[in-house]
């Protein structure tokens, strides 16, 4: 299935929920959603995400040194970008919910 | 992908993407090149593209899902409008291969900046005192001088280069003051070459004059004792040059000093290494040194 056109929609939640967890930077973003299975997501894709995000006031940023390079920018969610996560949660839910039952009826109907 | 374009290095890659997001302010810009230089470091270079597409198609992705489709162009500043003009010249076909090929002696050039910027304006301005031991120029006078000038300026170019890598725009900058100073330079001795074959004097001879000045004063002695050849002191003893006249230090230093003036030979006796008197003295003054009046 190609998941390119879906994961653009859902990026901005998966980069949200990646977030709460902890604070990181742009490259161990995109690492850490691929290792979620979303292999098919884009540098380019999640740093557009990032910088839409952060625009919007859902996200913090700080410098921190590093050990193996120049000092790097970590972002981390905040109070509106965590309550533009729970619409999402929701949202995602019903819609989802909404999907499942569409798709079952589909498949019920082929088969 | 474009399979028309050259190979793309990783620094070229980065290079077209900050010029593509030119009118972005200048740490936003910085910090998605040093992510995505942090992502390059793990790509082989043959499939960077493969990656994530090419440059225009990252930057255009990238604008997709900024929100930035509607903002753009707004540029900043002249720099960045001029980022973007150096940008087109750069994707011309052959600034492309030109710049395949530049990849290749680059390394090269990070390495040997810093030799060139201490070296060439000892060139320039010191002329045959330069070197006293090649390849170390002399600063000052000093060789261990030019050693560390030289060890720490390259050391700082291959800093600057690796850094600019990264996107760091005060490493971008040193890497171009790099750049600058030794191109300024060469451009310098090309100029001083051609003053001084149009003036015959020049300010590349004025230099020599004082470069050879401080030798003499170098080597005139300073104490002189006359010996029987049993090892026995002679008191007394009066020394003459070539015209009679007594031989005084001083007087030699005082009538050195006043006849090399800025930019005039007249009045001066050149001699040879090997002690011989030269009488016409030639345009070029290297390896003579100047003995009082004629």
């Amino acid at each position: 299935m190609d998941t390119t056109q879906l994961l653009k929609g859902v990026l901005e939640s998966a980069v949200l929920a990646v977030l709460e967890g902890e604070s990181t930077y742009g490259y161990d973003l995109v690492r850490k959603l691929r290792e979620a299975g979303l292999e098919e997501v884009g540098d380019a894709s999640v740093y557009g995400t990032l910088r839409r995000l952060y625009g919007a006031g859902m996200l913090t940023s700080e410098i921190v040194p590093s050990d193996e390079g120049p000092a790097r920018k970590y972002y981390g969610i905040n109070r509106s970008g965590r309550e533009q996560l729970d619409t999402s949660r929701k949202t995602w839910a019903e819609f989802t919910t909404v999907m499942d039952r569409l798709l079952e009826t589909d498949e019920e109907a082929i088969s | 992908m474009n399979t028309t374009h050259a190979r793309m290095t990783a620094e070229h890659y980065l290079d077209r993407v900050r010029a593509l997001l030119a009118d972005l302010p200048e740490d936003e810009r910085s910090d998605l090149i040093q992510d995505l230089a942090a992502h390059l470091d793990e790509i082989d270079e043959r499939e960077i593209e493969t990656e994530l597409g090419t440059p225009e198609e990252f930057v255009a992705e990238f604008r997709t899902m900024a929100g930035l489709d509607g903002e753009r162009i707004q540029m900043s500043g002249l720099f960045d409008r001029l980022a973007v003009r150096a940008d087109a010249v750069r994707r011309h076909p052959t600034v492309e291969r030109i710049g395949v090929h530049w990849q290749h002696v680059r390394p090269v050039w990070v390495g040997i900046r810093g030799w060139l910027i201490v070296a060439l304006p000892a060139v320039i301005w010191a002329d045959h005192l330069a070197f006293r031991r090649f390849p170390i120029p002399q600063v000052e006078g000093s060789p261990l001088g030019g050693l560390v000038a030289v060890t720490a300026l390259t050391a700082l170019s291959v800093i600057a280069a690796q850094r600019t890598v990264a996107g760091k725009s005060m490493w971008r900058v040193t890497n171009g003051l790099f750049n600058a100073a030794v191109v300024w330079m060469l451009a310098s001795s090309l100029l001083g070459g051609v003053l001084y074959t149009d003036r015959g004097v020049s300010m590349r001879e004025d230099a020599v004059t004082h470069a050879i000045l401080e030798d003499v004063h170098t080597i005139l002695p300073e104490d002189l004792t006359a010996t029987t050849p049993d090892g026995e002191p002679i008191e007394a003893v009066r020394l003459y040059d070539q015209n009679g006249q007594p031989f005084d230090v001083d007087h030699i230093r005082e009538r050195l000093e006043g006849n090399w003036g800025y930019g005039t030979r007249e009045g001066v006796v050149y001699f040879s290494l090997d002690g011989a008197p030269v009488d016409d003295p030639p345009d070029q003054t290297d390896n003579l040194y100047p003995s009082g009046d004629r």
